[in-house]
């Protein structure tokens, strides 16, 4: 029960990656790719009504981690206190940047949102591959459980360690162009015209990038901390994961040569969803790792709450989660297709 | 919640009668909906979160059973809404009549379930049920059940939810009396005033009793020394006048300048004219709430704002009645000056609830100094606040010249499709 729940805080954390990773990519590249006042009400109009939905699957995530290991919650989020708060208020402001641009037609408001979008969207993604690289580097946990990381120490990976080092800006920036490439195929899918060429340029350029880091990424992690990778020596079968990322990158090159723009999408979702699984698999079954005493490890068996409240979580999360489903496809399938300007009405 | 509620009216009577200005009225309150929504959604997203940062040793002992909760509000209500606000705000052209009311319906069924789930975690804050404790002091839940049935929580769900309706409806009501007062959008500005009266009419009234009642009694049954503080009464006694005005004396332990209804407290709560009310000296100093005073305005705050909601809206009903409504100058102009109350009563409603269930984080279970981050220093905990309240009255400065322009620029379909088109 414990690792059905593992998997599906999981299912959901990789959900809201790939979901809401696209329109943090479009904010990175937003500005590049959209020149004009209209192409970028066109671009906002793209990722304007599904933002919001993509977030909520980050909030569920959290109630399921709260819900299911209630110690882990308790200790992850108060240890990485300034970059989760930090991450709280660009949310909060990027979420603002989309919303309350179309709002007042001025060039300086506009302007000033168009900033915002693009920091928020940047530093989120930074963050966001900071802290997958925190939890599988490991924290410093104490014996009841709890750890405090300032946001920087000396950026080593090694004893007096801080949430930002330079193992995990590596993640940071990897996420960072993982998202931007994945915004970019997006937008292809979205637009037309200018928009759609310049998506897929950096697309085209992001993958290259993407590719070197891809390389670099497990001799980082070797180098940082060599026991990350026991797991994958002790389950060999773990490395279908990175090889079917590999694929997906693979796949995307090829199917960007003929501009298959739902594919290569596709594509990139799924090497989302398979560096996700990668990262995963070297922390099961803990869910904070120790870096002082092993012992001292959250794991999903001391972290979890009541197995009669994990059974019965199993059949609500099993209704709920069908719907939400359904009411995501039904969202997307609403606005689907290529995006205009809208006329008249309401519009970002 | 409430302007959710008002705006499902308005698509309805479109749906039914077929006339187009119901689809406009509903159209400008969903924009203004929409600036509300973003302001909810953004400062609602960190809630979540602050558990576990501000509140990890809460979040760590109590999270398998408000855990629950909050998760169901994400999977259930949160999803519900943000899915369907984007087919009722930008949608209306892409699909069919009926389609966009079933939108404006499932927005109303989100914000409504959402607001339950998250007083059904409070409830349990306020009066825990359906948990058993192990020896680290770690509380686990025994029925799922009993914790969405919460006894607590059948006169707080409907306290707070027509809370949201008065305040919902005295809005409409508000901009509406501004527009008939400057002579503009009248005919809008009619069914505005109108639709908010026969709401507020019936929400004010039925606030107070059975609503507001239920939930005071069972304050005085589950936590008497909240009560005890909410009404003043610092020595226990039979025939308990409510006070109206006073002010506490933590000194003397009495209520200076008192002006108060003679037997009538006790009569409210065990509806005898003698029944025995306890007062804060049967309890010890340390489960006193930390601030008797605080409590006693918070709450007295509410109670006078209540009845004042119910007396003007009874007025502005009878002159509707009449049909002098329109007409009458002094009750537009109250009607405008008043939206901003029902907030002001809403936020002394939950101060009186949150501040009155101190020193407790759990009711009788556990104290809200056990509960904070042990490993978060206060100088880490400082710097987050700060923050908080920046972007707090930025964001609040951001909303109200937002609201002020949807106001300005007005209901009419023409200028609406201007704004759009920017």
């Amino acid at each position: 029960m414990e690792t059905l729940w593992f998997i599906l805080v999981g299912v959901l954390l990789i959900l809201f990656v790939v979901l809401d990773g696209f329109d943090f990519g479009v904010g990175i590249i937003y500005q590049y790719v959209a020149k004009t006042n209209n192409e970028r009400r066109i671009v906002l109009n793209a990722i304007g009504p599904v933002w919001d939905g993509n977030e909520v699957w980050l909030i569920i995530a959290g109630g399921a981690l709260f819900f299911a290991f209630p110690a882990a919650y308790a200790s992850a989020f108060s240890g990485y206190y300034l970059a989760l708060i930090m991450l709280l208020w660009l949310l909060m402001f990027r979420g603002l940047s989309m919303e309350l641009r179309s709002q007042i037609d001025n060039p300086l408001w506009r302007s000033f949102w168009d900033a915002m979008l693009f920091i928020g969207s940047l530093l989120i993604a930074l963050v966001l591959g900071a802290a997958i690289g925190n939890l599988v580097r490991g924290v410093p946990l104490n014996a009841d459980g709890y750890f405090f990381l300032p946001l920087w120490t000396n950026f080593r990976t090694g004893g007096d360690v801080g949430i930002l080092d330079w193992f995990t800006v590596t993640t940071g920036v990897f996420a960072i162009l993982v998202f931007a490439v994945h915004g970019a195929n997006y937008l292809a899918i979205k637009t037309e015209g200018d928009i759609q060429k310049r998506a897929r340029h950096v697309s085209k350029l992001g993958m290259v990038l993407v590719t070197v880091f891809t390389f670099v990424l497990p001799i980082a992690l070797y180098l940082a901390r060599p026991e990350m990778l026991d797991n994958y020596k002790q389950f060999p079968i773990g490395f279908v994961f990175p090889a079917f990322a590999f694929v997906s990158l693979m796949a995307s090159f090829i199917y960007r040569q003929s501009n298959a723009d739902l594919k290569v999408f596709l594509a990139s979702a799924a090497l989302i969803v398979f560096l996700m699984l990668s990262a995963t698999f070297t922390m099961y079954p803990n869910i904070l790792i120790s870096t002082t005493e092993p012992e001292n490890s959250l794991t999903i068996y001391n972290a979890a709450t009541s197995e009669y409240a994990l059974g019965m979580g199993v059949k609500w999360f099993s209704v709920g989660f069908t719907l939400a489903l359904f009411y995501t496809f039904h969202m997307y399938r609403s606005f689907r297709g290529k995006t205009h300007l809208p006329k008249g009405g309401h519009g970002y | 919640m409430g302007l959710a509620a008002i705006i499902l009216i308005f698509k309805t009577f479109a749906l039914r009668t077929g006339k187009e200005k119901y689809n406009n009225a509903a159209r400008f309150w969903a924009h203004i909906f929409g600036i509300n929504f973003v302001i909810g959604v953004v400062t609602g997203i960190p809630m979540e979160f602050l558990f576990g940062t501000n509140w990890a040793e809460f979040s760590r002992r109590a999270g398998g059973v408000v855990g629950n909760t909050l998760a169901m509000e994400g999977l259930f209500a949160f999803i519900l809404e943000s899915a369907f606000l984007g087919l009722l705000l930008y949608g209306e052209k892409r699909i069919s009549p009926k389609a966009h009311w079933f939108a404006a319906f499932m927005v109303f069924c989100g914000t409504w379930l959402s607001g339950y789930f998250i007083l059904a975690t409070n409830a349990w804050m306020q009066h825990p049920v359906a948990y058993t404790v192990d020896a680290d002091g770690v509380y686990s839940l025994t029925s799922l059940w009993g914790l969405l049935t919460n006894p607590w929580l059948f006169w707080q769900y409907l306290h707070n939810m027509n809370a949201t309706l008065i305040t919902g409806s005295f809005v409409v009501c508000s901009v509406g009396a501004f527009y008939l007062l400057s002579n503009k959008h009248v005919e809008m500005a009619k069914l505005f005033v109108k639709t908010g009266v026969v709401i507020a009419i019936i929400a004010t009234t039925t606030q107070i009793f059975p609503y507001g009642h239920g939930e005071a009694r069972q304050v005085f049954k589950h936590q008497p020394v909240k009560a005890a503080a909410m009404e003043g009464i610092f020595h226990t006694e039979r025939g308990a006048p409510m006070v109206l005005l006073g002010q506490p004396n933590m000194e003397t332990e009495t209520l200076d300048n008192p002006i108060s209804i003679p037997y009538m407290d006790s009569w409210l709560v065990t509806f005898k004219l003698d029944g025995e009310l306890q007062g804060l000296n049967d309890f010890p100093k340390d489960e006193w709430p930390d601030s008797v005073p605080l409590v006693f305005y918070s709450y007295h705050t509410m109670i006078l704002l209540g009845t004042f909601f119910a007396t003007i809206m009874t007025l502005a009903a009878w002159l509707l009645w009449r049909g002098k409504l329109f007409r009458s100058r002094w009750m537009l102009w109250t009607l405008m000056l008043s939206a901003p109350l029902p907030y002001i009563a809403t936020i002394a409603g939950w101060m009186t609830a949150e501040i009155g269930r101190q020193p407790w984080l759990i009711y009788g279970l556990m104290r809200t100094s056990e509960g904070a981050s042990p490993n978060v220093s206060s100088g880490n905990v400082m710097f987050t606040l700060l923050g908080f309240i920046a972007m707090y009255l930025i964001m609040g400065f951001l909303f109200v010249i937002l609201i002020l322009k949807v106001i300005n620029a007005g209901p009419d379909p023409v200028e609406k499709a201007k704004v759009g088109d920017i």
